[in-house]
């Protein structure tokens, strides 16, 4: 087992990890910037050690300053939450040429996952549906029509160079292949210097489905169910949910049981998450993999009981899987509600200031992972989290009743919160029907989940 | 390492409270990411100059520094040293050594406070 752990992060989830590394028995320090200096996870830690000033890159994303703060402290080794450090191959390289455990896979494989184009093929080959698109780079417009002849229409033209959904076009007919592909190239070329695309179908109205794993570095891995993260702003997931309301047996089993035995043949390790579009049709098609704990796997906790962080740890140490896919039991529905310092009311702008009060929901089957305490002053240099409600029912109807109910009796007073769009959310009959896609919130205007300001 | 407490220095003198704080001891003084206590601060007739750590690291002092010593905008203080790269400690101002607070070869953290140099010049 580890030693001592250093906490690179911060918010909520170091307030989480630091709660696991107590019960744990593990000693461990928390790194914090100069604004963090009154958070949470400081106050609860028994130590903690300053990397920099606000801005991240002097702190939360220093490298040295991490690694030097895990030696002096004498750590050996350093668990980096989500966002930050927690996908960087050349941090979790560093952390081993210092012979600090990186919580998380080793550099290799988070290098080998990290290429989203790659991946799908490495995990295609290993059985998993993926998206129908074209092979690879598209030659010219003959090669274009007939491919997207073969994977059918919509499709989505992407610069292969490209990221972060820049330059992307969607084209429904071959009429719109002939104008839309030399306009892609053009833009392509100007803002990337390179103007080879591909394309993928374009999947409408889909929900957004993943899959937990672990695998462990004996080549062991287990799956923990699906979550459902359809409920989705702008790209950003609000609401969460498992087990998923808009999937039936057998296609449930088959999701988790391919997700499951592709990531192990592709030699993946430790927690991870796969990513998969789910058309109206039921069909599944895997995009991603994230090689990090999830901000949303409080609810798989609630389904199975397990720890994921510890289990993250343990595998990390080196430690076989503490169960077998037959020990584990989900059971039940949990939903997870993303509190943000986000002014529903005036187009989600973020707030900072300090909270005057709190008052946190409690209750069977409530949990709150958060970092607010009374008098908490949220800085305004990072993401605007503030807590996670999770709740748990014994279906889906209960879990919702238990929503509504906590989401009542939570009460931040001080700061703005999205707490109203939720109360608005769970009262939604296209949620309450589970008839949510990714794009609904955005098209019908989350203005239309919040009444009149009070 | 983050044990040390936000030390505020509190003198009246002649009607003017002038309060001297510990390099960012709430986050409060430096938002934009200056490095804690490397400003000068901003009134008083008779100020202790906090000189506080770069990075984290071992700290380790000039030689020949120690409490008196008559220092000149840039003079070495010493460095810290982060994974065997030296971040050096040097003087903002002109003044007189009046307290070491840290000890040499000691871990420190960033921003915490190493010397502290008083700028009224001697006596």
């Amino acid at each position: 087992m580890l030693g001592k752990i250093l906490i690179a992060n911060r918010g909520e989830i170091a307030v989480r990890v630091l709660r696991t590394c107590r019960e744990l028995g593990i000693p461990a320090v928390v790194a914090f910037s100069e604004p963090d200096r009154e958070s949470l996870a400081v106050r609860q830690a028994d130590e903690a050690i300053c990397i920099g000033p606000a801005e991240a890159r002097r702190s939360y994303l220093n490298q040295p300053a991490l690694i030097s703060a895990a030696l002096i402290t004498g750590c050996d080794a350093i668990h980096p939450g989500y966002g930050f450090l927690s996908e960087d191959a050349s941090f979790a390289e560093a952390c081993a040429v210092h012979d600090l455990v990186f919580i998380g896979p080793r550099a290799q494989v988070i290098e080998r996952f990290a290429s989203k184009y790659a991946v799908r093929r490495m995990l295609a080959a290993t059985g998993l549906p993926t998206v129908p698109g074209s092979r690879g780079i598209v030659a010219d417009l003959t090669d274009a029509l007939a491919q997207a002849e073969a994977a059918g229409y919509p499709v989505l033209l992407k610069p292969s160079a490209g990221g972060g959904g820049r330059g992307m076009r969607l084209v429904r007919s071959p009429r719109e292949m002939e104008t839309s592909l030399p306009l892609a190239r053009s833009e392509a070329r100007a803002a990337f210097g390179d103007d080879s695309l591909y394309f993928e179908r374009w999947i409408e109205d889909n929900r957004h489905v993943e899959v937990q794993v672990l695998v462990d570095s004996h080549g062991t891995g287990i799956h923990l169910g699906e979550r459902d993260c359809s409920v989705q702003r702008r790209h950003q997931k609000i609401i969460e949910e498992a087990p998923s309301p808009a999937m039936e047996e057998p296609a449930r089993e088959r999701l988790r049981d391919l997700a499951i035995r592709s990531v192990v043949a592709a030699g993946y390790e430790n927690a991870g998450t796969l990513e998969f579009l789910l058309d109206r049709e039921g069909n599944f098609y895997f995009i991603e993999i994230n090689c990090r704990i999830q901000v949303e796997h409080p609810i798989t906790e609630m389904l199975t009981g397990v720890d994921l962080v510890a289990e993250q740890i343990r595998i990390a140490a080196g430690e076989r899987l503490s169960m077998t896919q037959e020990q584990v039991a989900l059971r039940g529905h949990a939903i997870e509600f993303r509190i943000t310092a986000e002014d529903p009311h005036d187009n989600f702008s973020p707030q900072a200031g300090v909270v005057a009060d709190v008052h946190l929901p409690t209750g069977d089957g409530v949990r709150v992972d958060t970092h607010l305490y009374p008098g908490y002053e949220i800085p305004p240099y990072y993401d605007s989290l503030l807590a996670k409600l999770v709740v748990w029912g014994e279906d889906r109807a209960e879990a919702l009743a238990r929503s509504a109910r906590a989401l009542a009796d939570f009460e931040v007073d001080g700061v703005k919160t999205n707490l109203p769009f939720h109360r608005a959310i769970v009262d939604n009959a296209a949620f309450v029907d589970a008839e949510v896609s990714t794009n609904l919130l955005d098209r019908v205007g989350p203005a239309a989940f919040v009444g009149e300001p009070a | 390492v983050a044990a040390s407490p936000s030390a505020r220095l509190a003198a009246d003198r002649g009607g003017v409270e002038v309060t001297v704080i510990r390099p960012d001891p709430d986050g409060a003084a430096s938002p934009d990411g200056d490095p804690g206590g490397r400003r000068p601060p901003a009134v008083g007739p008779s100020l202790l100059d906090p000189v506080t750590s770069p990075a984290v690291g071992y700290f380790v002092y000039a030689d020949g520094l120690g409490p008196g010593l008559s220092v000149s905008a840039g003079t070495e203080i010493g460095f810290v040293e982060m994974l065997g790269i030296r971040h050096e400690v040097r003087a903002v101002a002109d003044g007189v050594v009046r307290h070491l607070v840290a000890e040499s070869g000691e871990p420190v953290e960033y921003g915490q406070l190493l010397v502290e140099i008083d700028r009224s010049g001697p006596g």
